[in-house]
């Protein structure tokens, strides 16, 4: 746990110093990484540690968007209060979710989790006076007074943001090393094992649901800040896709593994969309570009390299760090080649 | 009334579709125990393939033709590339995998051709059938993808169950051991069910994108009603897709038909959703499951 | 029964080598059986016998030696390699399946090398005339078998395809002795008149050595003995060691 919060206090001061020497564009993409990571984080922990697929993760963000911007316009209260309470609503919808798909594994979780992220957000198509329909709702958040009148608030948003994911990272590193996370790896590697050992094998399962939709919502929340505008367009299934593929880059069950796939992910697109239009493609093909790269990525990734990136820094550096908590079964691609066994990661 | 017909009439058209996508869905998960979250993105490609050629040759059917071709090419394809080196791995790495083809196809076919929404042409005409004054809410191109999914099902059947390749296909698929021993080659039987399910797709997409244009998405929603469907009626059945398919068509058709205020047609994926979440957890073998159960 | 010409041929297991990850399950496994003649594998659980046939077989890769059976290498083939070669490997406990029918199943064993329409057809019915019990339900499932008729099935399946070598894993397990009884004496007859080279593992020693001509004893993937059937029966210092009675 020492090392987590080491590992924290060191991000949080790069941030820091990132977000005043960069420009205010820079601090946007900062911003957004966060927003990624945290939700990066709670799917990683929920497909890596738990054993869940889920594709569905965008219509969480979906939820903690959607709340916080209701709340935003229709009462008055405190941002910070509102982003609680939109973090306790997904938490909610994470509930239901993973309570109906507590019995489900495999495929079948994948299908009904990709599911929820195509059907959900045409809720808000379908009653567009309380959603605002394809337009969406406005969000504005405006810069607390103490800092000042000409502190740029993308800079503000980027610390906040920034703030969000580290203690969201904080809390995941600290459950995943206590018996939560323990119940987490049992349920994983062999259900009927952990159930003869005494864990609740449902109520962990739905504990992971809670949790990581949790974060999904509150990266939900923050990414409609600092975008100004939470509407149906924004959560299309790629989204989720997007989340699953930083979580695979990084590293699937790793939580610094989910700020690597967040970064690579938004610079990815930022820098491939530059190159495009630079030269000369239309915005159309550029938009593309990156979507075909991710695609491609998964692919590679999962062929050659199943433990990504973190995989590939812990492989450098071992010798030096010794055990990692998160992870003490065998990642993705070890396990010796079973004749008619499919096993869950 | 007449509204009832029109729906339940055109309801099974549409369902005839998802059969399709199920029952390809239905084939490789026989072979392999692997859901292809592709098989969506992989008809949407070859439909788009079919488009160029009907651009170029003004032919609808040798697009169809080709397409169809694509399909089962594409297939074949994706299961000696990405799929085999998956087979003994664990599941989250093959379900990776065909995201991965999935957002892979989708964006090629955004680079290759756009995203607007594109229109489809049809077999033959749409204009609506009637009996005396009635109109029957479906068209004569419905009937025929009507006709050309219970076609292609039945070719599927007949060859499984009388023919020497059929007899290969099943056997792998029930006892991959025992078939080996039998001298049943099991490596090109699993590449085999993926083209002929990469065939199944070509046709729905074919089918299916006049009604919903064409654009790289487009498939996203008809894989996952496809899938709904395949759950519906079992993922070990093929009678049971086509089933599940019909139920699943003219149920949503309803909802879009009846729930008021317009919405319907939003709430269509929701309902989806919620039947195939309540039939996950009361009937997860699905709703025809017999007394048949897969030996291990 | 005809034999359309099969003769059996030699099967020489030399140096054999083989395992599961850090387990090896054979080592340094020498046997020749000769052409046409039934030899019973023998031994404790665990003692390596399934995993003989599994590698003859090719389901299981051996690490050293090599495998011949006549002037076939079959050594480092693939199980479909080594059932187009004439190797009918009928395994413990499932070698039916249960969700074809009977006649299916049956023509399973056809499927390995080409065989004309007619050919099948003659095939079929000449393993009907034997076994009256599949005759009767060549359309049913086979899941509706009993234990005695499924190994019936399982080993009219291996000879329709006209094996050259023919190993048999525990035929008689699960039956009831004078079902058991019956299969042993199946295999002995079907061995003699078709000259089939056939390997037999068996649990129930005693039975085994009573229709095979050589006995091979193995013990934590050794050979610890090999000899003629009826000395090995006769030699009860061995027989109490390592076959139990």
């Amino acid at each position: 746990m020492r090392r987590a919060l080491a590992g924290v206090l060191i991000t949080a001061v790069v941030v820091w110093v990132l977000s005043v020497k960069l420009s205010a564009f820079r601090d946007f993409q900062i911003a957004e990484i966060a927003a990624y990571t945290t939700a990066v984080a709670g799917l990683t922990v929920l497909t890596g540690l738990s054993g869940q697929i889920s594709l569905g993760h965008g219509a969480f963000m979906a939820v903690g968007a959607y709340t916080i911007a209701l709340l935003m316009l229709h009462l008055n209260w405190s941002f910070y209060l509102v982003l609680v309470l939109a973090g306790l609503a997904t938490a909610g919808a994470g509930a239901v979710v993973g309570i109906a798909a507590a019995r489900l594994s495999g495929p079948y979780l994948a299908g009904a989790t990709l599911m929820l992220g195509i059907a959900l957000p045409s809720i808000a198509n379908a009653y567009p006076g309380v959603f605002g329909g394809e337009q969406g709702l406005p969000v504005t958040l405006a810069t607390p007074g103490f800092l000042g009148v000409s502190f740029p608030p993308t800079r503000w948003q980027a610390w906040l943001a920034g703030a969000v994911a580290l203690v969201v990272l904080l809390a995941l590193a600290s459950l995943s090393r206590g018996r939560v996370g323990r119940d987490w790896r049992a349920v994983r590697d062999d259900e009927v094992a952990a159930a003869l050992a005494g864990v609740n094998v449902a109520r962990a399962r739905v504990l992971a649901f809670v949790i990581s939709a949790a974060c999904a919502g509150l990266a939900g929340a923050m990414l409609a800040v600092i975008t100004n505008l939470v509407a149906p367009g924004g959560y299309p299934v790629t989204l989720s896709i997007t989340l699953l593929t930083a979580a695979v880059i990084g590293g699937i069950g790793t939580l610094p593994g989910a700020i690597w796939g967040s970064i690579v992910v938004v610079v990815l697109q930022t820098y491939i969309t530059d190159l495009a239009t630079s030269h000369g493609l239309s915005p159309t093909v550029g938009a593309n570009i990156p979507v075909a790269a991710y695609g491609a990525i998964l692919i590679l990734v999962m062929l050659v390299f199943p433990q990504g990136l973190q995989g590939a820094i812990r492989k450098l550096l071992t010798g030096f760090a010794g055990a990692t908590p998160l992870r003490r079964n065998p990642a993705p691609d070890e396990s010796p080649e079973k004749e008619g066994t499919h096993e869950l990661l | 009334m007449v509204e009832f017909l029109q729906l339940t009439l055109s309801g099974i058209v549409f369902g005839m579709i998802y059969a399709a996508i199920a029952l390809s869905l239905v084939l490789i998960w026989r072979g392999t125990r692997l859901l292809n979250f592709a098989q969506g993105g992989m008809a949407m490609f070859t439909t788009f393939v079919a488009l160029e050629i009907v651009y170029k040759t003004h032919s609808y059917w040798l697009g169809f033709v080709v397409a169809l071709a694509a399909g089962l090419a594409l297939g074949a394809v994706t299961e000696l590339t990405i799929i085999r080196p998956t087979l003994n791995k664990p599941e989250l790495n093959s379900v990776i995998v065909t995201i991965g083809l999935l957002v892979l196809l989708e964006g090629l076919a955004g680079i290759l051709y756009g995203g607007q929404y594109r229109s489809f042409p049809t077999a033959f005409s749409q204009s609506g059938l009637h009996i005396g004054k009635t109109a029957l809410g479906v068209g004569r191109d419905d009937v025929f993808v009507a006709l050309a999914v219970l076609a292609t099902t039945l070719i599927l059947a007949v060859v499984f169950r009388y023919t020497s390749a059929g007899l290969r296909m099943r056997a792998a698929a029930f006892n991959a051991t025992v078939a080996r021993l039998a001298g049943i080659r099991v490596a090109r039987v699993l590449t085999v069910g993926w083209a002929l399910a990469g065939l199944l797709g070509a046709l729905a997409g074919l089918l299916v994108s006049p009604s919903t244009y064409l654009y790289p998405d487009s498939m996203d929603a008809i894989f996952v009603y496809g899938f709904t469907a395949a759950v519906l009626g079992g993922l070990d059945s093929p009678a049971g897709s086509v089933a599940g398919g019909v139920i699943l068509g003219v149920g949503l058709n309803y909802v879009a038909g009846y729930v008021g205020g317009g919405r319907g047609s939003d709430l269509e994926s929701i309902a989806a959703m919620g039947l195939l979440v309540i039939v996950l957890m009361l009937r997860p073998a699905g709703l025809f499951a017999g007394a048949k159960t897969r030996r291990v | 029964m005809t034999d359309g010409g099969i003769t059996g041929q030699a099967l020489r297991i030399d140096g054999v080598t083989a395992g599961y990850g850090e387990v090896t399950a054979l080592d340094r496994v020498t046997i020749e059986a000769k052409p046409a003649s039934i030899t019973a594998v023998l031994g404790a659980n665990g003692a390596g016998k399934t995993t003989l046939l599994r590698t003859i077989s090719g389901l299981v890769r051996a690490r050293q030696g090599t495998i011949t059976l006549g002037e076939d290498d079959l050594t480092g083939k693939t199980p479909e390699g080594t059932a187009r070669s004439g190797v009918a490997h009928v395994p413990e406990g499932h070698g039916v399946i249960a969700e074809l029918t009977v006649e299916e199943n049956l023509r399973l064993g056809m499927l390995s090398r080409p065989v004309p329409r007619a050919e099948k057809a003659v095939r079929l019915d000449e393993a009907y005339q034997r076994f009256t019990a599949l005759a009767d339900r060549r359309r049913k499932l086979a899941a509706t078998l009993s234990g005695g008729e499924r190994q019936m099935l399982v080993i009219a399946r291996a000879l329709l395809a006209r094996p050259r070598l023919l190993l048999l894993d525990e035929p008689s397990l699960g039956l009831a002795p004078r079902v058991m009884a019956q299969v042993l004496d199946l295999v002995a007859s079907l061995s003699r008149e078709s000259g089939i080279t056939t390997v037999l593992v068996e649990q129930n020693a005693k039975a085994a050595l009573a229709i095979a001509d050589t006995g091979v004893v193995l013990n934590l993937g050794r050979v610890v003995a090999t000899a003629r059937a009826g000395d090995l029966a006769e030699d009860v210092a061995l027989r109490h060691h390592y076959l139990g009675f």
